[in-house]
């Protein structure tokens, strides 16, 4: 389900879900995208709003516009593979902040993940 | 559109109208019943009879007066309701002009003024039936017609005839409709309103009455015992009379149409 | 983009009351407008105007370049914040009563929404709860495919289930060709469905832009700003 909190653009938050579907493999590369009205709907958003947040991805290159037969994901399984790995570093450097502020250094921080994978 | 606004004020209409009708032919059914059972049964020396007959006539004559009354009542509950409630967020908001507005009330309202004239002509013939003989009847209506044509209608006999029976239908809707559409101009004392604007209605109904009279009729002797000259003069009053009705009719029916389109305010 | 709803200068004064100022504002076809702000600011005096149930004092309100007339009752959806119905008919009465004064009413859609919501069709208006009479009159109003819907307080008075209906149904309905105008004061409900925001305050514009502008430019959505500029 679409989760959407207040202080950002709801476009740029759907453009930021959807990736993360396509990057997890929730839309296989290759899929058709839903159409606006459906996720419009689902999402419970403006048709406009899911507009511009296709925009944005169409102009990345991850969802391609084919112009009667609908949205479609890339079938470039690189560009994905980089999306996730992009969206994965996103994550790691919030880790480092965080872990920083509470006076952990890199190192430290990364043997600390090793330490504890195990037991979260 | 206009026929389908007319089908739904008739529809509103009649909910209340029907019934009334109905009581008042029932009432004169079975009043004429009773009577007629009674009298096989020597009806004076029975006390609960009396008291029975007594009973449905006082109903029938109720409804006789109220069939007058309540449809004019009717007519105005119904154009208050549809139009200065709640319900004018729907009603004026659908695709037809204020015309169509006031023209369908009048039209619905007329309809059931002649249904409620018919209803009262028929609710005597269960009272009339096997006392009176028809042929009577139909020389009493057919001699008073006959005088009516020539003494009023003598000139300009058919104009007269469809004024008539204009102002007739008419009229007094565009006098209710005048007071109420008028009297919501005052919020919150709309009853206050509607009575000033009955006065309204009065005072311009004596000014342009002092206008026909001032423009006047030929006043010269008319021998009375001509009885050509006394018909003419007869028709010329009469439609001059109803002429002056039509008048005011149509200067009412322009304001309360004015004020429905400007002025109104439903709160 | 066009212009559906054009005010300009739009004054309504009642005596030394001013309901609305002098209001300049456009809404365009295949948008989702929110009219937001306290009662008593101008809201329903504003959509009584553009229905042509109100006079303006002065100034102009312009419906697909008319004044408010027969053509512009044709191509609106009204639903108002009072019940407006006939309440002596039936639900199938009102049904038909729509379909026979508005042409581009949609029976199918209306009984499908009926039904959604669990509504009998033979009960008579007058005996159901008041949340569901809400419901009928805007089942009604959103059955219609009109070019400009006014929904005064559509959410207001029903449980929140049905408020995730009837907003999915407005963003099902969503046609570019069209515009719907929302006004309410349940802002965070509505938030994601709009694509615009116009604030009004004892019947001045105060704000008029898009949702998306508003969160980035202020870093808080239009409720936080609402809950911000007309604190008591």
């Amino acid at each position: 389900m679409w989760d959407f909190t207040e202080d950002k653009p709801i476009y740029l938050q759907l453009t930021e879900q959807m990736c993360l579907r396509i990057a997890n493999g929730t839309y296989k590369p290759g899929d058709k995208f839903p159409s606006v009205r459906d996720i419009a709907t689902e999402a419970g958003v403006n048709p406009n709003t899911v507009q511009r947040a296709f925009a944005e991805l169409e102009r990345s290159g991850i969802v391609c516009a084919q112009r009667t037969a609908g949205r479609f994901i890339t079938e470039d399984s690189q560009m994905i593979y980089k999306l996730r790995e992009d969206l994965a570093k996103e994550h790691a450097d919030n880790y480092l902040k965080k872990m920083a502020s509470l006076g952990y250094n890199r190192n430290e921080a990364a043997d600390f993940l090793s330490k504890v994978k195990e037991e979260l | 559109m206009l026929g389908k606004l007319i089908k739904y004020d008739l529809k509103a209409l009649s909910r209340f109208v029907l019934p009334l009708f109905a009581v008042l032919i029932g009432s004169s059914i079975a009043l004429r019943i009773c009577v007629e059972i009674f009298k096989f049964d020597g009806a004076g020396s029975n006390i609960i009879a009396s008291i029975l007959v007594f009973v449905i006539a006082f109903v029938y004559v109720i409804s006789l007066l109220g069939c007058g009354f309540a449809v004019y009542i009717m007519i105005a509950l119904n154009y208050h309701k549809s139009l200065m409630s709640d319900r004018g967020y729907f009603y004026l908001t659908l695709p037809v002009t204020h015309d169509m507005h006031l023209i369908s009330k009048l039209l619905a309202g007329a309809a059931v003024i002649i249904l409620s004239a018919v209803a009262f002509v028929v609710s005597f013939l269960p009272l009339f039936v096997g006392n009176i003989a028809l042929p009577d009847v139909l020389k009493f209506i057919s001699d008073g017609w006959e005088l009516i044509r020539t003494y009023m209608l003598a000139k300009n006999g058919v104009l007269i005839i469809i004024l008539t029976v204009f102002v007739a239908l008419f009229g007094s809707q565009i006098v209710i409709f005048f007071c109420i559409t008028l009297g919501q101009l005052m919020p919150n004392h709309r009853i206050l309103g509607a009575f000033l604007a009955f006065i309204g209605h009065l005072i311009l109904s004596r000014t342009i009455s002092s206008i026909f009279a001032s423009i006047g009729f030929k006043n010269t002797l008319i021998d009375i015992y001509d009885m050509d000259i006394l018909a003419e003069t007869l028709s010329s009053v009469l439609l001059t009379t109803i002429i002056y009705y039509v008048v005011i009719y149509a200067i009412e029916y322009v304001a309360t149409r004015m004020v429905l389109k400007y002025k109104l305010n439903i709160e | 983009m066009s212009i559906i709803v054009e005010a300009r200068e739009l004054t309504k004064r009642y005596g030394a009351d001013t309901a609305v100022d002098h209001l300049d504002l456009t809404l365009e076809k295949g948008q989702i407008i929110g009219l937001l702000g306290p009662n008593g600011s101008g809201k329903t005096t504003f959509i009584k105007m553009i229905n042509g149930l109100l006079t303006p004092t002065s100034g102009i309100i312009l419906i697909n370049g008319e004044k408010p007339g027969v053509n512009s009752k044709r191509i609106t959806s009204y639903l108002p914040e009072r019940c407006a119905l006939p309440d002596w008919m039936r639900i199938d009465d009102l049904v038909k009563m729509y379909c026979d004064f508005f042409t581009d009413f949609n029976r199918e859609k209306a009984r499908n929404m009926l039904a959604d919501l669990h509504l009998d069709e033979k009960k008579t208006y007058k005996t159901l709860s008041k949340g569901n009479r809400e419901k009928v009159q805007l089942i009604l109003a959103m059955a219609r495919e009109a070019e400009l819907y006014c929904l005064d307080e559509p959410i207001g008075g029903v449980d929140p289930a049905a408020r995730d209906y009837i907003l999915r149904t407005i963003l099902q309905n969503y046609n570019e060709e069209a515009a719907v105008l929302i006004s309410t004061h349940l802002i965070q409900d509505v938030e994601s469905t709009l694509d615009r925001a116009l604030f009004l305050k004892e019947g001045t514009l105060v704000l008029n832009d898009t949702v998306d502008n508003i969160r980035e430019k202020r870093g808080k959505s239009v409720d936080a700003l609402f809950r911000e500029v007309f604190a008591c």
